[in-house]
């Protein structure tokens, strides 16, 4: 018997183990078998109330693949991403580099950035919706007083994603902010005081050596940020329904219009199995791009 | 040694036997004391209807000792359908909930319900009620919920703005085309920066929070149709469907008289001089503005037609002691009584006809000319159809609608892939 199978027979392991099994029975039945079996349900026609169920092989993909709103959502989805990542991360990286300077307050702005973090979303997009409310919102009462008629932010259909997008980014700012933070914080300070005294200026060494020392962490925080952004949901539930004429509709909403408003379990699961694969690819590309393993 | 073992497990056993003997005793005095059904009932009320609501509950459950009504408010309409449909499918559902109009059809399909004609001679019973009322609750000739409060669509316009543009206050808009006419007159720049600030009509224009219950209508008085005849396919992309979209569409993008981003309550501020609304919060509305309010008569097209909402209560599978108890507290919430109680508390249109006929009730409405205008709606009032495909179909539509709408762009198409998708949940 090999060391560690012996190993497993020990004591010690025995208790490990029945310590870990109340955790693990837990984890097998809501997150294993619901998995897979979304998985089999995928291939079926099931309507969560009629309790029908019917073997229908890949038509779910197929028809998913071929429905016009589902094309419109990944189409959406990665809209939504394009304009939530780049952004997002540059933006949390440069309030990063700057708070991590000593600063006079350091401690407020760290908590004032972060504070959105922790807010609950829905309780952030229903303050939003005040504020982008086109007729007395407080965005649109300040842009008319600088001659802009302001756009009806949540209900014009070329305006509702990039309201969803602004709105993301100012809360998940906080979160990408802290790892960066963590990330400077490991940069040794010796580094920076000898590129210093061979006369590299303060933006030369952000990009010289800041940048290529924190590509590990800003690949965690993209790949983290592009995860969560296919993911989206709560935002476009609460601000917009996936509407006006399915301009937010993004992935995630789709699979809950249909789940949960159509009761197409089935259909839904392929939805979620697609939004699955789409993510691994990205998140895949990534790892290759960023070298790195996590 | 061994004997002493024995006498002490038999002691032991002895200990055990008695205790369990005063613990039978206990619960069996208990529930002597507590022979009471209890039963769960779930509703979706809210703000005023909720506590006048809530507290004929009370009074029923002081009228009935032998029957305990647990009420709970399971959050507004959508949550609510969300809940009593997971309650259903996990088969866990409360003994009675109060159900939007449209929700039976797909309840009854689950099997989770229990059909009016196992309480009552159904026939017999149902004969003091209006037809308009039935419609609502009737499934392929069955009843199989409670009618409980019935509203119907209607228009409510600011007479202080209609003065302010020269219009007469006691002539509403009869028709498509005078509310057209009318809303170019009340849309306005009041304050002269350029923009708009006064919209002539309004009404709910996003899907997801059920603008398609207006467009119906709509469609209806445009002399289309939701389904063919013999509801095996859907039929709402004929030329009357693609008419009324079309209005929509003018309303909003041609004569500029219907904004897409609507200020919030836009009619109560006066900012809206014609709102569709429903009757139901005619009393609401009256108390808020403090304007000359006015409430009409659909404006009608090729046909008059106005849409019923409501609610109905429905009773669901359990043990036929709780079915029984159930049927007595939705009867009882039905009853002559206190259907008239509660029309007039409310504004909701009476169940009955004897509530209809009835002194108290005739009285009332010599003191609410606007319920007047109701009741005289309501002989154009046409109910949803209560086929199971509904819920889904109409989804489907009103996403189209939408869509077309918004995006401002031929409707034909839109509502061609619309009907092929919403014949995929007719089976």
């Amino acid at each position: 018997m090999s060391l560690r199978w012996r190993r497993l027979g020990g004591e010690q392991t025995k208790v490990a183990l029945l310590a870990l099994l109340p955790s693990f029975i837990v984890f097998c039945v809501f997150t294993v078998y619901p998995l897979f079996y979304s998985l089999y349900m995928s291939f079926f026609n099931v309507h969560l109330i009629a309790s029908t169920r019917r073997f229908v092989g890949w038509a779910n993909y197929v028809t998913l693949l071929n429905n016009p709103t589902f094309k419109k959502a990944i189409m959406n989805t990665v809209h939504y991403t394009i304009g939530v990542v780049p952004i997002g991360i540059s933006l949390s990286l440069v309030v990063a580099v700057l708070l991590n300077n000593r600063l006079r307050l350091e401690g407020f702005f760290r908590s004032a950035f972060f504070a959105p973090v922790v807010t609950s979303m829905v309780a952030v997009s229903l303050v939003w919706t005040w504020m982008l409310e086109p007729n007395y919102g407080l965005l649109n009462s300040l842009l008319t007083r600088i001659g802009i008629t302001g756009p009806g932010w949540l209900t014009d259909p070329s305006w509702a994603m990039t309201s969803v997008i602004i709105v993301s980014i100012w809360k998940n700012l906080g979160y990408n902010m802290v790892i960066f933070l963590a990330g400077l914080q490991d940069i040794p300070s010796e580094v920076y005081e000898s590129a210093q005294i061979d006369g590299a200026s303060s933006v030369q060494s952000f990009f010289r050596m800041t940048l290529p020392m924190m590509k590990p962490t800003i690949g965690f925080a993209s790949i983290m940020s592009i995860m969560s952004s296919m993911k989206v949901f709560s935002q476009i539930y609460t601000m917009t329904g996936g509407g006006p004429a399915n301009s937010t509709m993004v992935i995630v909403y789709y699979l809950y219009q249909q789940a949960f408003e159509f009761y197409r379990a089935g259909y839904a699961s392929a939805v979620a199995w697609i939004l699955f694969v789409i993510i691994m690819v990205f998140t895949v590309i990534q790892m290759r791009f960023f070298k790195t393993d996590y | 040694m061994t004997k002493d073992k024995t006498e002490r497990g038999y002691i032991v056993r002895k200990k055990v036997l008695l205790l369990t003997l005063m613990f039978v005793l206990v619960f069996a005095i208990g529930s002597v004391a507590t022979a009471q059904v209890t039963i769960d009932y779930w509703h979706y009320l809210s703000g005023d209807n909720s506590q006048i609501h809530e507290a004929k509950v009370a009074e029923f459950n002081r009228l009935h000792p032998d029957i305990h009504v647990e009420v709970l408010y399971t959050g507004n309409q959508f949550a609510t359908r969300d809940k009593l449909m997971v309650a259903v499918a996990g088969g866990q559902p409360p003994h009675v909930a109060l159900m939007d109009q449209f929700w039976p059809p797909m309840m009854v399909a689950t099997g989770a319900m229990v059909p009016l004609k196992d309480f009552v001679d159904t026939d017999e019973y149902f004969e003091d009620f209006t037809s308009i009322s039935l419609d609502t609750v009737t499934i392929d000739g069955e009843q199989w919920t409670m009618p409980f409060s019935m509203s119907n669509q209607i228009l409510f316009y600011n007479k202080d703005m209609f003065r302010e543009v020269g219009l007469d206050p006691e002539k509403p808009p009869a028709t498509w085309d005078e509310l057209v006419e009318y809303g170019k007159l009340l849309t306005r720049d009041v304050d002269g920066d350029g923009q708009i600030d006064e919209w002539g009509v309004n009404f709910t224009t996003r899907a997801n929070i059920g603008a398609v219950y207006g467009f119906i209508t709509f469609l209806w008085q445009a002399g289309g149709e939701i389904y063919n005849e013999d509801f095996t396919a859907t039929a709402f992309n004929d030329e009357a469907a693609v008419e009324a979209v079309n209005f929509w569409i003018d309303l909003a993008h041609n004569h500029k008289i219907l904004t897409l981003s609507p200020p919030q309550e836009g009619f109560e501020v006066g900012r809206i001089a014609m709102q569709y609304s429903s009757t139901s919060g005619i009393a609401r509305t009256a108390e808020k503005v403090d304007f000359d309010f006015g409430v009409a008569p659909l404006p009608a097209h090729k046909e008059m037609v106005t849409g019923v909402g409501g609610s109905s209560m429905g009773i669901f599978r359990t043990t036929p002691e709780k079915e029984a108890a159930a049927w007595t507290f939705v009867e009882w919430m039905a009853n002559e009584e206190n259907n008239l109680e509660w029309s007039m508390a409310t504004g909701y249109t009476p169940l009955r006809k004897s509530v209809l006929a009835s002194d108290e009730y005739n009285q009332y409405l010599e003191e609410n000319p606007f319920i007047q205008t109701v009741i005289k709606q309501a002989q154009y009032a046409r109910a949803r159809p209560n086929v199971v495909s509904y819920a889904d179909v109409s989804r489907v539509l009103g996403i189209a609608v939408e869509e077309a709408l918004f995006a401002n762009v031929h409707p034909q198409q839109t509502l061609d892939n619309a009907v092929v998708e919403a014949n995929g949940f007719i089976f």
